[in-house]
């Protein structure tokens, strides 16, 4: 790809205001992460008796043990499971959708479309009761199963609006060939339509990811035992049952936070493409 | 009866059910069946347990009207989303245009600001409750040590600086999601118009003024829109914080309708302030998008 060219305005000479205010900005964001990961090297004593900005005296990894000896891999793995799972669904249930709504005539596509857009500003809370209802009668309750239904559905209508808009941009001229030609299809979508949005389905598949990541209300109601909890979770019960240990809850945060630090540390610009990808499109 | 011409772009009903069928089933089971769930249990008086549900007609939604909590709550939400929308789009807007000016030498800046993005809600809540603590709180102590012992305060504790505490975690949690959405907005910008602007001399705070910040009004629209749909639906972040306390001077409608629904076992009754929650997302987000549209189009 050529370079792009840029003129003055990206490169006009910096005051020194602007990088006091990058600094401060910098600071501001990083702070309380840098804390947290410092705070779980510290002792339950230590941390109430000395001052809480100070570094620790003796560094220890006896909180990090703790927790790594805990509950944490069991969330991470529930974790794991649930969103892979979820991921499934969704695709391929957001995709061949997006593809009849992008490319097949059908009477109501408009109003079926629409109707499926609004479902996107749907408050979770609103379901929350019914859901926590639903999940008990179908005898799902506190199982990870449980929180795949929600998870799925909820992630259908961003998922679908992303993925139809894409499609559309695909030329008419390839479905009407392949039709032609005598493809079905389904054949259409498995092999032309969807092969050609899967940077769409990744960016979009990274929002999801990270969303189903760090959800926490459906995870809270709809499970209650130990090990069915994901990581979220499992860290909102270490807090509660530690409270009195706060260098052990920073270690445990930190070692939640990790999944998510690493992934932006290896593909960066991809990651932040992903978590932006729910309001760029629209 | 003559048959149809056989049209092969016209999809057989089977191939319709099974694309569209999967989607339509997850939303009408998990989103729109519970909406009117909601609305019949709004109708009632259940604790959850027993087998039957009193029905009392519009009793709970007469004691919505009446109930000083959930106005407080219907408050809060405002409060948060006035906030948010005051803070996070100038401070967004500002430092995109601090990045997009500092092109590389900034790149390192870019990379910090998204930190926040990599813990969840649940993380910075537990994290924050620790550095606004009183006694042990990060915050506290280093006014202490800068000889500001006079601001020092209960930040979650005090009933009247509770919620506004809770509008600068999130104004810190989302500024960065703003600042990488309008930095987008500014890199969309064709580099024509930079060009044109460039050649005709134009000073850069001038090109800023008149042409960037006019032509990402779209983003802006766009992060306005989420301000306001975000902050009428918060929970997690003040659930964990503060469970809507001190005396609910924190309390949002989902955290309220949480209260009453596994707290108190007002079953009927939570379900109307999810009611109410509902109504108050969908009327406000037609007319923002009423509204928006227009200035959109100009």
């Amino acid at each position: 790809m050529a370079k792009k060219k840029t003129y003055g305005f990206r490169r006009p000479k910096l005051s020194p205001v602007a990088w006091v205010v990058a600094v401060i900005w910098l600071l501001v964001a990083i702070v309380p992460y840098i804390f947290m990961i410092l705070m779980g090297f510290k002792g339950s004593t230590e941390y109430i008796m000395s001052p809480v900005y100070k570094l620790p005296q003796h560094w220890s990894w006896i909180n990090f043990n703790a927790v790594l000896h805990g509950s944490y891999f069991h969330g991470l793995l529930n974790s794991l499971l649930v969103v892979v799972i979820s991921m499934f669904f969704i695709v391929m249930f957001a995709a061949s959708a997006a593809f009849a709504f992008a490319r097949l005539r059908f009477r109501g596509t408009a109003i079926l479309f629409s109707a499926v857009v609004a479902a996107l500003i749907v408050p979770i809370h609103t379901t929350l009761i019914p859901i926590y209802l639903l999940t008990n009668k179908l005898h799902v309750y506190d199982q990870l199963a449980g929180l795949i239904g929600p998870y799925v559905a909820f992630a259908i209508p961003i998922t679908v609006f992303i993925l139809t808009q894409f499609m559309r941009e695909i030329p008419k001229d390839f479905f009407e060939a392949a039709i032609v030609d005598g493809a079905s299809h389904a054949r259409v979508f498995f092999q032309i339509y969807f092969p050609l949005v899967r940077t769409a389905v990744v960016t979009v598949g990274i929002f999801n990811a990270v969303t189903l990541w760090n959800e926490f209300v459906f995870a809270y109601v709809l499970t209650s035992s130990g090990n069915k909890r994901t990581l979220p979770l499992t860290v909102f019960d270490y807090q509660g049952e530690y409270s009195s240990n706060i260098p052990a809850i920073m270690a445990a945060l930190t070692l939640a936070a990790i999944p998510l630090t690493l992934s932006y540390l290896i593909f960066q610009e991809r990651l932040v493409n992903g978590v932006m990808a729910g309001a760029i499109k629209s | 009866m003559k048959r149809k011409p056989y049209d092969p772009l016209k999809p057989r009903i089977t191939t319709l059910l099974w694309m569209l069928g999967p989607a339509v089933v997850m939303l009408a089971v998990y989103l729109i069946w519970p909406i009117f769930q909601t609305l019949k249990l709004s109708l009632y008086d259940w604790n959850g347990i027993d087998r039957k549900a009193k029905a009392i007609g519009f009793g709970n939604w007469v004691e919505l009207f009446h109930d000083h909590i959930f106005w407080l709550s219907v408050k809060n939400s405002f409060i948060l989303l006035l906030i948010s929308a005051l803070v996070e789009i100038p401070i967004g807007l500002g430092l995109a245009i601090l990045i997009f000016r500092g092109g590389k030498r900034f790149r390192i800046f870019k990379f910090g600001y998204f930190f926040p993005f990599l813990m969840s809600t649940v993380g910075i809540s537990i994290l924050f409750k620790q550095i606004f603590d009183t006694n042990f709180g990060l915050i506290n102590q280093v006014l202490g040590i800068l000889h500001l012992s006079g601001l020092e305060q209960d930040w979650l504790g005090n009933k009247h600086l509770a919620i506004y505490t809770v509008a600068l975690l999130i104004c810190w949690q989302y500024i960065p999601f703003y600042m990488l959405l309008f930095l987008a907005a500014l890199n969309g910008i064709s580099p024509d118009i930079e060009e044109a602007a460039a050649i005709d001399g134009a000073a850069s705070w001038k090109f800023t003024r008149y042409i960037q910040i006019p032509l990402i009004r779209g983003a802006m629209i766009t992060a306005l829109l989420l301000i306001v749909i975000g902050s009428l639906k918060y929970f997690d972040l003040i659930w964990v914080l503060t469970n809507g306390g001190p005396e609910f001077s924190t309390s949002v409608m989902a955290s309220y309708l949480y209260t009453l629904a596994f707290k108190n076992y007002r079953v009927g009754y939570a379900s109307t302030v999810a009611g109410a929650l509902f109504f108050i997302v969908f009327i406000t987000a037609i007319s923002i998008g009423r509204i928006t549209k227009r200035f959109r189009e100009v």
